[in-house]
């Protein structure tokens, strides 16, 4: 499957990216970054739109490009090329709405039986973390890089 | 050789180091959201990997 994304950059450490997205409303700059949470190999995955007057990251801003499906690839590609410097990072993500939260899942599952592949992935239903069910709800979602298996 | 463009349709993308950028690597840009990850690592721990 090809995922038609946009070209990524990154600072030094691989925890910031940036893209640009182009779409019926012009070129939008999007801001990708995983943050570490309080405890080792715990990171936080949010992305958001950068103002281009006041420098200000915007996460909450609905920009409705025409190119949902292009951007989430493009964070697909930064959650592959993070995971690949930090192979044991936990990753967690919720969107800052609902609506959000359900395009995260829309993501996950366009692309489910390829990042199941190659990462665990959990939903946060009521109170705990359960395998990923395709198409069910969640609150919140953590992912986890495979580990490779090696049979000799 | 492989092309740019032949290596971005590989699953780990080809990704241009730009040093703009390193002035975001210690800055929590979105503080609210690790802020939730925060409670929900608390209150639910780890995913049980054997389930």
């Amino acid at each position: 499957m090809k995922l038609n994304r946009y070209e990524l950059k990154a600072d030094d450490q691989l925890t910031t990216f940036n893209f640009l997205s182009e779409g019926i409303k012009g070129k939008i700059e999007k801001i990708v970054q995983f943050s570490p949470v309080n405890q080792n190999n715990l990171y936080n995955l949010a992305f958001g739109d950068k103002n281009l007057l006041t420098g200000d990251i915007d996460d909450q801003v609905i920009t409705d490009n025409g190119d949902s499906e292009k951007v989430l690839a493009t964070v697909v590609a930064a959650v592959y090329a993070f995971s690949d410097k930090f192979p044991q990072a936990w990753i967690y993500a919720t969107g800052s709405t609902t609506a959000r939260t359900r395009l995260y899942r829309m993501g996950i599952n366009k692309y489910y039986e390829i990042k199941e592949i190659d990462f665990e992935i959990y939903g946060q239903s009521e109170n705990e973390w359960e395998r990923y069910k395709k198409g069910k709800d969640y609150t919140a979602f953590v992912i986890q890089r495979k580990k490779l298996k090696f049979d000799l | 050789m492989k092309s740019i463009l032949e290596l971005n349709d590989k699953k780990v993308p080809v990704v241009r180091i730009d040093k703009s950028l390193n002035k975001y690597s210690n800055v929590v840009l979105f503080p609210e959201k690790v802020e939730k990850a925060k409670q929900a690592f608390k209150k639910l721990g780890l995913p049980d990997l054997k389930k």
